[in-house]
């Protein structure tokens, strides 16, 4: 036993170098040649290793967060890692909000088309003095005239002429407004053509507010609604 | 006063709380310099990290054990570096030729020796004793602890409460040989 402890004792010594270099290298020579020593001192460090590690660990979590703090070196590093990546998400944005500002309107245009190719109005406008003689007949092909005539302007690209004929078709009765609607709406998109986002506003609104259920009243409601989003924030 | 003075007062006199912030700060302060000093030494960056740990570690329980005795913490620090890095490389010359050596002892004695194989598994022995340990009570524990920072049997006796330092160190040699024979029988159980 006291065999035994003292050994323990000179462990202790080897293991916080509390002995001379020459005691140190006679200790190593010994360990070369005695079997039965160099497991003892091997099980001897592999509990000091454990205890070592577990020490350390605790310390680790006390103070975890000054031992994940980044150098000074890296502290300079990683700020200017950082200030990069920011100067470049803020280019980035930037460009984005720049493209989507310059393109608003060929953005707006792309998205609502014109109704007039596909129109049934297509071709001459019918002279006056051959209207039909009913009110009802003659305001329907009055309002297929104006149509036409618009449609014809809008085709050469004459946005303002073309709105001046569609502002004159009129509703014809609770159940023919189609080419009302119609006309109304082109004169909306007309007026966005011209980038002119005051009056085509005005004449979604109004297209909104009449009584009639269209199913151009939707269509004008999403072009409402991307007239009134700020130019950059278009997507 | 100087700054690490106030410091060293709060760590020796205040509440956990308050002594851990304190220290903190001191860590904080001394940290990256010591470091380096210690890198150009250990080129394994781990090691370096072990190395500081074990420093400051060796330094917060001095200035918590109130055995401090006033005088240049920073030139302090340095020292204990220098032992810690010393010691570290001495113990890795060690564990080079324990395991070196023991090529040949494969060979030569029984081979497939529980014994043998049990004492080459280092990592998982390590992990077992880790766990035996934390079994032991606080007493054993704090003593192994002790030992380890590099208190002498007098300081320990007087910390953990033994009667002198002679029975510390019996202590010491009893908690040792009880956790080798218990690894060893888990091993061989393993085995069996």
């Amino acid at each position: 036993m006291e065999e035994q402890d003292n050994l323990e004792h000179r462990f202790d010594d080897i293991y916080h170098n509390n002995i001379s270099s020459e005691e140190l290298n006679r200790f190593k020579e010994m360990l070369e040649v005695d079997n039965e020593l160099r497991i003892k001192f091997g099980n001897y460090l592999m509990i000091q290793e454990a205890i070592q590690e577990e020490s350390r660990k605790k310390f680790r979590l006390k103070f975890k967060k000054e031992i994940e703090r980044p150098t000074k070196k890296n502290i300079r590093r990683i700020f200017l890692r950082n200030l990069s990546i920011a100067a470049s998400v803020l280019l980035l944005i930037t460009s984005l909000f720049s493209y989507n500002h310059l393109n608003y309107w060929n953005k707006i245009n792309k998205r609502y088309s014109l109704i007039f190719d596909k129109s049934n109005y297509l071709g001459d406008p019918i002279i006056d003095n051959q209207l039909p003689a009913s009110d009802e007949d003659r305001i329907l092909l009055k309002n297929e005239n104006f149509i036409k005539k618009g449609n014809q302007a809008l085709k050469n690209e004459e946005y303002l002429k073309a709105i001046e004929e569609f502002k004159n078709v009129v509703i014809i009765s609770e159940e023919e407004y189609n080419d009302f609607f119609v006309a109304q709406y082109n004169i909306a998109v007309s007026y966005s053509r011209m980038e002119d986002k005051e009056n085509a506003i005005a004449t979604i609104k109004k297209i909104k507010a009449r009584p009639e259920s269209h199913f151009l009243k939707k269509e004008v409601h999403k072009l409402l609604r991307d007239l009134n989003k700020r130019s950059i924030f278009l997507f | 006063m100087t700054d690490d003075q106030q410091l060293i007062k709060i760590i020796e006199d205040g509440a956990e709380q308050e002594r851990d912030r304190a220290f903190s700060k001191l860590f904080r302060k001394y940290k990256d310099e010591i470091f380096v000093y210690i890198k150009k030494s250990v080129s394994d960056k781990r090691d370096a990290d072990e190395i500081l740990i074990d420093t400051f570690n060796k330094t917060y329980h001095k200035l918590i054990s109130k055995t401090w005795e006033v005088g240049n913490l920073r030139a302090y620090l340095y020292r204990v570096a220098k032992t810690t890095l010393l010691n570290h490389l001495t113990r890795k010359s060690f564990k080079r030729n324990l395991k070196t050596s023991h090529v040949g002892e494969i060979t030569n004695e029984k081979q497939n020796s529980p014994e043998i194989d049990a004492f080459y598994n280092e990592e998982h022995n390590k992990y077992v004793v880790k766990k035996l340990i934390e079994k032991l009570p606080l007493k054993q524990q704090k003593t192994l602890e002790l030992n380890n920072l590099g208190y002498s049997h007098k300081e320990i006796a007087e910390k953990v409460g033994w009667a002198n330092a002679q029975t510390s160190r019996n202590q010491l040699s009893i908690i040792r040989r009880a956790l080798i024979d218990k690894l060893k029988k888990i091993n061989i159980d393993k085995l069996l």
